[in-house]
């Protein structure tokens, strides 16, 4: 996650400090990058994915599941095998923000052919296998890959149990979150620690609460620790949460790949962006935080909360004195603007930006619009600095400009080359829950590459205005939206075609393809989920149908078909609702478990019972039908092996996986 | 007796304000051999906005589509002078030439429907799609057998498949294919025809609907024997002869439409290696009628 150097963090009154000479010189990184690597071309489709885990321990006895602290012992064992591995190894590790989370990605990305496709799961699958060797199962050791841990932040949620309260918690003051639950590498402490220093305060997340039959009314939690703080900060009604951990201690699925040169970046980009939201509602998985089931059913707007490291005048609560802008966003948020000139008409949010970054972009020879996007990104101070890299070379590293481009989070990332490497203008995927299993995994993933193929293949396009997206993302968030939410959605994607193309809706097809925002004829109109991925009578025949299109026209081969289908079905179940999304399941198990009293609260037993339940479940022990049927895919480890031998031939250069 | 399609041409360029529906049918209905060239059908919607449609389906609207393009704006001078009787239709918009330097960026991958038993047809159909896209090699043909019940009523058996397969062979000596293969052939007739061929299939396609029953035999001896085993989604039958004939019907009064017959229907696909994206998509269809235009029976 983010920029790992090694060395000494400075404190935030030091990091202020270098604020600027951060910037501008991330900015000249950019620009002699962007200079160098801007015509780069050529490049092939290599993609990756990243699946989140977290450590956990359940003991039986006591019915409970804590988390286990011991991310980074694990992660070291799982680095020196790969060091010592002779061969390249098929698996990555990574450490990520808490200490009970691990972060596994393919050894080398996958490439552009169909059967790459079928490699996904068997990937993940050995990835969790090799997690799952290095932890003893007889002390009730596993790895789930849960969107939140239901009891995050609640008394005694880790293993070792460790006192909590903001007199030890100096990282993060934290009520409910110890310090030992984040990472011990320093970047992780720093984040957390100037985030709130520069806040000027703890972060403040609330969160509607579930309003079952028993939930008291109005909910209100009193705090052991007596913090007048969290009194103060608490909203009622809500699920008050204080720190870092809260948000960047949840898990996410990632998906990132390479475009062929920059403007196919772009334009990837913009396109997957509307995708966000819908995605985002798609994969909910995140109904319960500190042990009380919530009204949302996504992570989002929690991990927006928890880095939100704006000042109350950056938020408009007091007027500009020390800080130069009003920021409607924290650093964690969706995007504010589209990248290519087609797209510039839809940029109708104000865009805070540093007007003097980007006359500087521009004078080097950036256009306006992607000038702008970085300007953007770059009012944000740095949030974690070391010493020993603060004065670098900015033909040769890339560090300052990387600390801003990965401390701001947002639901799409473009991310250009970095300097001396073969890895070309990429595009990052960002706002997918995890799910629990491979297979599930596998078929989010295996989408969203697989349409990004159809939407270069068949020109698609699913603009609208980024409010409209912004709309999106607040609607995708709420409790079952999958079922019940309206969604912005463009009418028309296919472009216009001058011949052959139906006469009767062709005049309608072209004017709506290119016309501006008018007042009666809108290019955008409310769908559900179902009605986007399955297509709606007479309308807008849905993503899956026109993916299907591409798949009966490309070489396929039997293995990839059967489990592409599969991972197409699962899809298309989440949205019509046949198939339960984690969210809707996970609040299924805790209302019928037969402890629970109707008051929102999740216990330490159900807490325990969940947990043990989607451990097997992960396993392939146990089947949950209600969550993905009877799919099963035909994953295998490598390429069918004839296209192994013919890709050794034609191309040895690509280093992907096979 | 009709006469021949350069009279033709010859006499309706000297007159004078005849609407061009007129000139499409009595070119249509002068000639005995018709190739019609979609061209790039990748961006043609209404073919998208179906939630699903098979090869049958989509080769028909193509077709119609082609044809009512062509019969509204047609211009003699663009017959093909050269053939003799033959009358190749394209849509100029939508043709798409690969350029040199593209060619190699590029995998263009054929499926030929053959729709009578001559081994002929095959190369024809190659040397069309490669006169038509400019290009000197196609990186994979794929040969659909002809349905045998209507011409044979007699069970498919190796001898029917060698003929054709000799002339995909000639097709790789000559280094004008690189890879063939073959279409819907259980691991009987695969095992069979692979045995005898003296250039070994690389590809057999296999229904989409069993892509996850396949049975394990079948499997087992591709894998020996470094066969791809890719999907389709084409019928049986992708063009009949009443359809053809029926969309001839729709460009032409003539009372002879129904002594045409479909003799091949290819598919091309043209993909950017490595990166997944189509580029072009298009059908090619021949047909004939007269009894000097049928092929001899297989012996």
């Amino acid at each position: 996650m983010g920029l790992l150097s090694l060395g000494s963090p400075l404190s935030w009154e030091e990091t202020k400090k270098w604020a600027d000479h951060v910037r501008k010189h991330g900015i000249q990184q950019l620009i002699n990058i962007y200079r160098r690597l801007k015509d780069r071309h050529g490049d092939v489709l290599k993609w990756g994915d990243e699946v989140e885990y977290m450590l956990v321990v359940m003991d039986e006895d006591n019915k409970t599941a804590r988390l286990s602290l011991k991310g980074n012992e694990v992660l070291d064992q799982l680095e020196k095998r790969e060091r010592e591995s002779p061969n390249d190894p098929p698996t990555t590790w990574r450490p990520e923000y808490a200490s009970y989370m691990i972060e596994g990605t393919p050894g080398k990305p996958y490439g552009g052919l169909m059967g790459h496709f079928n490699m996904v799961e068997s990937n993940m699958r050995l990835r969790r296998e090799e997690l799952l060797s290095l932890l003893d199962q007889e002390l009730g050791e596993t790895a789930i890959s849960f969107t939140v841990f239901p009891r995050l932040g609640s008394p005694g949620f880790t293993d070792p149990q460790v006192e909590c309260n903001p007199t030890v918690n100096t990282a993060s003051r934290s009520l409910f979150f110890p310090d030992s639950a984040i990472n011990h590498h320093p970047r992780f402490r720093t984040l957390t620690r100037n985030i709130r220093e520069r806040r000027g305060e703890k972060v403040c997340i609330n969160i509607p609460v579930f309003q079952d039959k028993n939930t008291p009314k109005p909910f209100r939690e009193t705090f052991s620790n007596g913090d007048a703080e969290a009194t103060k900060a608490a909203k009622e009604d809500h699920i008050y949460m204080d720190c870092m951990g809260f948000g960047m201690g949840c898990s996410c699925l990632q998906m990132t790949f390479q475009a062929c040169n920059i403007d196919e970046a772009r334009h990837l980009y913009d396109q997957l962006a509307p995708l966000c939201p819908i995605f985002l509602a798609l994969s909910a998985a995140a109904p319960v935080y500190r042990g009380y089931l919530a009204d949302v059913d996504c992570r989002w707007n929690i991990i927006a909360g928890s880095v939100d490291c704006r000042t109350p005048e950056e938020r408009g609560l007091e007027p500009l004195k020390n800080d130069k802008f009003v920021i409607p966003k924290s650093r964690y948020d969706s995007i504010d603007c589209y990248l290519t000139p087609e797209a510039e008409k839809y940029n109708d949010i104000d865009l805070v930006l540093d007007q003097d970054i980007c006359q500087q972009l521009q004078d080097a020879g950036i256009d306006r619009l992607l000038a702008r996007h970085f300007a953007h990104l770059f009012i944000r101070d740095p949030i974690s600095l070391f010493s020993e890299k603060i004065h670098l070379n900015d033909d040769e590293e890339s560090d300052h400009f990387e600390n801003i481009q990965s401390t701001n989070w947002q639901s799409m990332r473009f991310k250009p080359p970095p300097p001396n490497s073969p890895i070309g203008w990429r595009v990052e995927f960002r706002p997918t829950e995890v799910q629990l299993t491979d297979f599930e995994n596998a078929a989010y993933v295996v989408f969203i590459v697989l349409l990004t193929r159809v939407i270069l293949s068949y020109n698609l396009n699913f603009l609208i205005p980024i409010s409209k997206v912004d709309e999106n993302m607040q609607e995708a968030q709420k409790r079952d939206a999958v079922r019940q939410g309206q969604f912005w959605f463009r009418k028309e994607v296919l472009p216009p075609n001058e011949c052959c193309d139906d006469l009767e809706t062709k005049p309608a097809a072209a004017k709506s393809y290119n016309q501006c925002n008018g007042e009666d004829e809108q290019e955008y109109t409310k769908m559900t989920i179902n009605e986007i991925i399955n297509g709606q009578a007479g309308g807008f025949q849905g993503l899956v149908s026109l993916m299907n299109s591409y798949l009966e026209t490309v070489d396929v081969d039997v293995d990839t078909r059967c489990s592409v289908q599969q991972y197409l079905r699962l899809i298309q179940k989440r949205a019509s609702g046949e198939l339960m999304t984690t969210a809707r399941w996970i609040r299924a198990f805790v209302q019928n478990h037969p402890k629970y009293k109707y008051d929102s609260v999740v216990t330490d037993e159900i807490a325990y019972d969940l947990t043990k339940v989607a451990d097997e479940i992960t396993k392939g022990i146990r089947a949950c039908p209600e969550l993905f049927g009877t799919l099963n895919s035909r994953t295998k480890v490598s390429l069918p092996p004839v296209v192994h031998k013919n890709l050794r031939k034609e191309n040895p250069d690509h280093d992907i996986l096979t | 007796m009709q006469a021949p399609l350069r009279e033709v041409s010859t006499k309706v360029a000297t007159m004078s304000a005849v609407p061009v529906e007129e000139i499409a049918r009595l070119m249509l209905s002068s000639t005995n051999n018709l190739t019609l060239h979609t061209g790039n059908i990748i961006n043609w919607n209404h073919l998208k906005r179906k939630t699903s449609q098979n090869a049958g389906e989509e080769v028909l609207e193509c077709l119609s589509a082609t044809l009512n393009v062509w019969s509204s704006t047609v211009d003699p001078s663009w017959m093909n002078e050269e053939t003799n009787n033959a009358l190749v239709i394209t849509n100029p918009n939508q043709m798409e030439r690969i350029s040199e330097d593209e060619r190699s960026k590029l995998k263009v991958s054929v499926k030929i429907f053959l729709l009578k038993w001559d081994p002929d047809l095959v190369v024809e159909a190659v040397d069309q799609v490669c006169n038509e896209l400019d290009i000197g090699v196609v990186d994979s043909v794929l040969l659909a057998l002809p349905p045998l019940e209507a011409e044979m009523g007699e069970e498919l058996s190796v001898n029917h498949i060698l003929p054709m397969w000799e002339s995909m062979e000639r097709l790789y000596d000559v280094e004008r294919v690189s890879a063939i293969g073959t279409s819907d052939l259980d691991k009987e007739m695969l095992e069979q025809t692979h045995g005898m061929a003296r250039v070994k299939p690389t590809i057999n396609q296999v229904n989409v609907v069993s892509c996850c029953v396949i049975p394990p035999d079948l499997t087992a001896f591709a894998k020996e024997n470094d066969i791809q085993l890719l999907t389709h989604s084409d019928p049986r039958d992708v063009l009949p002869t009443p359809t053809f004939q029926e969309i001839l019907r729709g460009s032409s009064h003539d009372d002879h439409v129904d002594e045409w017959q479909p003799f091949w229907v290819l598919r091309y696909t043209v993909m950017v290696k490595c990166r997944g994206v189509i580029k072009a998509k298009g059908y090619i269809v021949n047909g004939r009628r007269h009894a000097t235009d049928m092929p001899l029976s297989v012996a």
